[in-house]
């Protein structure tokens, strides 16, 4: 290592940063009699939830909750829930918690938050499908709804706290082929999954099309094709490809806080420097767009 | 800084002390007396009181107490935490009737028993307990919880006849075993039996399941309260019975089998 370079196991990290943006957050605690349910509910929820560009909202699994850490003593999982802006998470949360959660056998949901003074009054609307046979319990100074349904009953805690979070971090796994820059995107993933505050809402937690803002073509679209980093435009396209790089993947990340994102990429960055890996880089705007930066060598140092 | 209050002894006749926070006086018979002529006063005023001593005579400790944290050492007489709205009342013995009668909010924690009408209304009035906690680790005496509107009621032991007794909303919990009675006239509360009911006619069977906020109340309890009740209550199952029918008939007593 010098001056100017920096590399781990021999990859490259590129003085460059990863520029994300200001989102909305919340977390929903999901208990089920058994963790098979808790993560089907959860499954389900933090589906069709990869991007705000075409989902509305980014959720993804945080992580499981031991019972002895659930407000119920069951089994739980934690979500992290991300949109763009205070009323779509809880629209968002009306929607994806009354339809995929409230549906589900077993479950009970609670919110991860509890010290967020900003709630969001995400219980109090889903309790009308009781249609008038629900029933509320103040217990602890927090109100649940009773829910009646054909299993029995669901339970479902009256608010949700929500906080001021961080959406976008990223990082590029430049390789020489597009297999090498999936197993080291498998191995950054492995390395930050669990971690507290932060999720990578993309399948598997990878995402192969990374994308810019808008169009050089089709003025109506919001993101389009990354070409900057697609091997096959290499030649015809204004390209931020290496000589030697075949493939590329990138892990986006989403945290209630700046500091969650920065301790998962401090975990991820060094887990995709493997065999095959040119270089990590990270997807920015020139700073213009984002008010969080995170600096990769600053980051892994 | 705690204020310590003991009471002198060798005084035989009852005291009513539900002026005392006000000022400083109590009520011997018809005589008004200050606090100082009847307890030892040791430490300085704050938001931290203890009253020890012979206090089984001694009526309406804590009333209207709505901030800070009283503990009686030993037994107490009437009305402890009479019309409290907030702060902790811990009595490390048993108390007499009428305790957090008019309750609003805060917690009254009685480690003995207590006597009747605990978290009842005031004579004539048309609401008891309208919020808070009342944890008892013993018995508790006929007429519990009645009409209570909000809140919790915590008993360890077995209560009396008439618990619940038209209660408006709000959640009994009985560990032991409930009298005659229990939950007749209920509009709309919860009681919970996890020691035998004997349920009123005027209850319908609704059917056998997990409620699953018992669970969330019982990890509460022992969670933030040091109330532990044996983990088969969080996951067994309960009959649900609702009523009273003869009025709204929207409460419940969730009588537990399994």
């Amino acid at each position: 290592m010098t001056a100017d370079t920096l590399t781990i196991n021999g990859v490259e990290i590129e003085d460059t940063f990863a520029e994300a943006f200001t989102m909305r957050g919340a977390r929903v605690i999901i208990t089920a009699a058994t963790p098979r349910w808790a993560r089907v509910a959860a499954t389900v929820m933090t589906g069709f939830a990869t991007s705000v560009i075409g989902c509305k909202v980014e959720a993804g699994i945080e992580h499981e909750v031991s019972p002895d850490d659930t407000p119920d003593g069951r089994p739980g999982i934690s979500v992290l829930v991300f949109t763009p802006d205070s009323a779509g998470l809880q629209q968002r949360l009306i929607e994806r918690l009354g339809q995929t959660v409230l549906t589900c056998p077993t479950t009970a949901v609670f919110d991860g938050i509890p010290t967020s003074t900003d709630r969001m009054p995400v219980g109090k609307a889903l309790r009308i499908f009781g249609d008038g046979f629900q029933a509320s319990k103040l217990i602890g100074g927090i109100r649940y709804w009773r829910v009646p349904v054909m299993e029995g009953e669901a339970l479902i805690q009256e608010t949700f706290g929500k906080v001021s979070a961080v959406g976008g971090g990223n990082f590029l796994m430049l390789a020489e082929t597009a297999e090498n820059a999936l197993q080291a995107a498998e191995a950054a993933v492995a390395a930050m999954t669990g971690l507290p505050g932060v999720i990578l809402p993309f399948p598997g937690g990878i995402v192969r099309s990374g994308s810019k803002v808008g169009s050089r073509r089709y003025k109506s679209l919001l993101a389009s094709t990354n070409d900057a980093f697609a091997p096959t435009l290499r030649e015809i396209t204004t390209t931020d490809l290496p000589e030697g790089v075949n493939g590329v993947m990138e892990i986006v990340l989403d945290g209630l806080d700046f500091d969650s994102i920065s301790r998962a990429m401090r975990a991820g960055i060094p887990a995709a420097c493997i065999s095959g890996v040119k270089k990590i880089t990270a997807g920015n705007y020139g700073g213009k767009l984002g008010p969080h930066h995170f600096y990769l060598r600053k980051i892994v140092a | 800084m705690t204020l310590v209050l003991t009471l002198r002894p060798g005084i035989t006749e009852r005291i009513d002390a539900s002026a005392m926070a006000t000022n400083s006086t109590c009520w011997v018979g018809r005589r008004r007396v200050s606090v100082g002529e009847l307890f030892d006063v040791k430490g300085e005023p704050g938001p931290d009181v203890r009253i020890t001593g012979d206090l089984r005579r001694v009526d309406g400790l804590g009333t209207g107490m709505s901030a800070g944290m009283l503990t009686i050492e030993g037994e107490a007489g009437r009305g402890v935490g009479h019309a409290m709205s907030g702060g902790t009342i811990d009595v490390t013995g048993s108390v007499g009737d009428g305790a957090g009668v008019a309750m609003s909010g805060g917690l009254l924690r009685i480690r003995g028993s207590a006597g009747d009408r605990l978290g009842a209304p005031l004579p004539g009035a048309s609401r008891g307990m309208t919020g808070g906690e009342i944890i008892v680790r013993g018995n508790v005496g006929s007429g519990a919880a009645t009409r209570v509107r909000r809140g919790l009621v915590i008993v360890g032991g077995n209560a009396g006849a008439n618990a619940a007794h038209a209660m408006i909303a709000g959640t009994m919990l009985v560990a032991g075993r409930l009298g005659t009675g229990a939950g007749l006239w209920s509009k709309r509360g919860s009681v919970i039996a996890l020691g035998g009911v004997e349920v009123p006619a005027t209850y319908r069977y609704a059917c056998t399941y997990r409620p699953p906020y018992v669970p969330v109340l019982l990890r509460y309890l022992q969670r933030m309260r040091g109330f532990t009740i044996d983990g088969r209550f969080a996951s067994g199952r309960y009959k649900r019975w609702t009523g009273d029918v003869a009025d709204v008939g929207k409460g419940e007593i969730l009588e537990w089998t399994t």
